[in-house]
């Protein structure tokens, strides 16, 4: 269950049974193993997605430390004395680990790895914890098991149940980094505005084949002719023009799949009986980070602009992901 | 669209001998790949940096110490009879320069591909030269 308010990526399906709608599973493929419109996997029956808007239609004057702020009253509401953070050395849970050690806030730090996966990041790990001064307990994992999702894929969370539970950590407060402003994938979209200008429309088309082909292209051409391809195209330009009553045109180009894919993300953890926590995607730190000027985001590095002693060492890494093959 | 520069963390460069070559370039290959940004010879001239940079048709000297790749042999392969050409369509050209610029990567992480290469489809022995060049 996610434990903090995360009302900007709610997402429920109706309960209930019945012929199988494969025009979901058609729909889950374009986009990667999520979906945006109301389908659902049984015919008859709907998505409800969130019908909080993100974009305001003013620019928060805030500056980074405000947000440091909000991220620390998250952590402290609802940290206990039993707290785990997933550590992936990379930006986000980094910056978590940071901030809590900073609130003193007790937790284990923990990190999955691979034998057979060379991009697990397990030597950036060591480095991280070795300048936040704190212990690792790493989990070996060499494959996921293959799941079956009712709805949307995620396997990585698949494989932090399972560390959880073989570690007897479940009945802890788990704290994860997602949504966070590392893992925002904005640099594609800002680069194409500075070439090209903005262009909503074409963008959407990114947003689909980015997000279908698991970040392998970066194409903002037509690749598929099918209805429920161009209904994904279409779900993302409606969101660009929500996006419009937004005046920092910068933070609709990096900001419009966020919501979606956000909640996409949060998703699985809402399901189960583990106490996940989502700090980066609570809802007065998200909508603070997103309606901030843009100036502090992409290439700045807005958690350093947070806490001015942060390691800067998961930013001299490219993202790799957690890499272990699914079978 | 300025300030979006100012934004973007800019790494890899295409650059071309002048406009109309950009303009072509933006017109064919770029649509599948957005992972960069397009320059002119004397666009690029003005940029100063750690970039990784591929050249088409040209070379600029001020920027020879970054990684750079010049394509116009590359490029000079679709022109030669089967089996020896190396037949570009825009896709797979925008493909190439994805993994180029891509390279980095493995460099400090290393690959996940095997595990692709010994069991990933098809696996009907079409490509089992090449996977037996990988693994």
């Amino acid at each position: 269950m996610n434990l903090n308010h995360t009302n900007y990526f709610d997402c429920t399906f109706d309960p209930g049974h019945g012929d199988t709608n494969k025009d979901f599973f058609t729909e889950r493929d374009f986009l990667g193993g999520w979906t945006v419109s109301e389908r659902h996997p049984i015919k008859g029956l709907k998505r409800r997605a969130s019908t909080e808007i993100l974009p305001k239609n003013k620019i928060y004057n805030y500056k980074p430390i405000m947000l440091k702020e909000i991220l620390n009253n998250v952590l402290l509401k609802y940290a206990t004395d039993q707290n785990v953070i997933f550590l992936s050395g990379g930006k986000d849970s980094t910056a978590l680990a940071h901030a809590m050690k900073e609130l003193d806030i007790p937790f284990t730090a923990l990190s999955l790895y691979s034998d057979v996966s060379p991009t697990t990041e397990k030597h950036i790990v060591y480095q991280v914890a070795k300048q936040l001064g704190i212990k690792v307990k790493f989990y070996k994992l060499n494959k996921i098991p293959k799941t079956h999702f009712d709805y949307w894929i995620e396997n990585p969370y698949t494989a932090k149940v399972q560390a959880l539970k073989d570690l007897k950590l479940d009945k802890h407060t788990i704290f994860t980094g997602e949504i966070g402003t590392g893992e925002m994938q904005v640099n594609q979209s800002l680069q194409y505005t500075a070439m090209m200008g903005y262009k909503p429309k074409e963008l959407s088309y990114w947003h689909v084949n980015v997000c279908g082909s698991y970040r392998r292209y970066n194409s903002v051409v037509p690749m598929y002719k099918d209805s429920i391809y161009q209904e994904c195209v279409e779900h993302f330009i409606k969101r660009f023009e929500q996006w419009d009553r937004h005046p920092d045109v910068l933070n609709r180009v990096m900001f419009s799949r966020l919501q979606d894919e956000g909640a996409y993300r949060l998703f699985n953890y809402g399901l189960d009986d583990i106490k996940w926590v989502h700090p980066f995607a609570d809802d007065m730190f998200i909508e603070t980070c997103v309606n901030i000027p843009s100036t502090h985001k992409g290439r700045k590095n807005l958690y350093r602009e947070m806490y001015d002693k942060l390691t800067d060492i998961p930013w001299r890494y490219p993202k790799s992901g957690l890499g272990i093959p699914t079978v | 669209m300025d300030s979006a520069f100012q934004l973007c963390n800019i790494q890899n460069l295409i650059v071309l001998a002048n406009k109309d070559a950009k303009q072509a370039f933006i017109d064919t290959v770029y649509p599948h790949n957005i992972d960069c940004i397009v320059l002119t010879k004397d666009e690029a001239k003005e940029w100063s940096g750690n970039y990784k940079v591929m050249f088409f048709g040209c070379f600029v000297e001020e920027l020879k110490d970054c990684e750079n790749i010049i394509m116009d042999e590359f490029i000079f392969k679709t022109w030669l009879p089967k089996p020896h050409c190396v037949r570009w369509e825009p896709e797979s050209l925008a493909m190439f320069i994805a993994s180029w610029f891509g390279q980095g990567k493995y460099r400090k992480m290393g690959n996940n591909l095997n595990w692709r290469f010994e069991k990933g489809k098809p696996n009907d022995g079409r490509f089992e030269w090449l996977r037996k060049i990988m693994i």
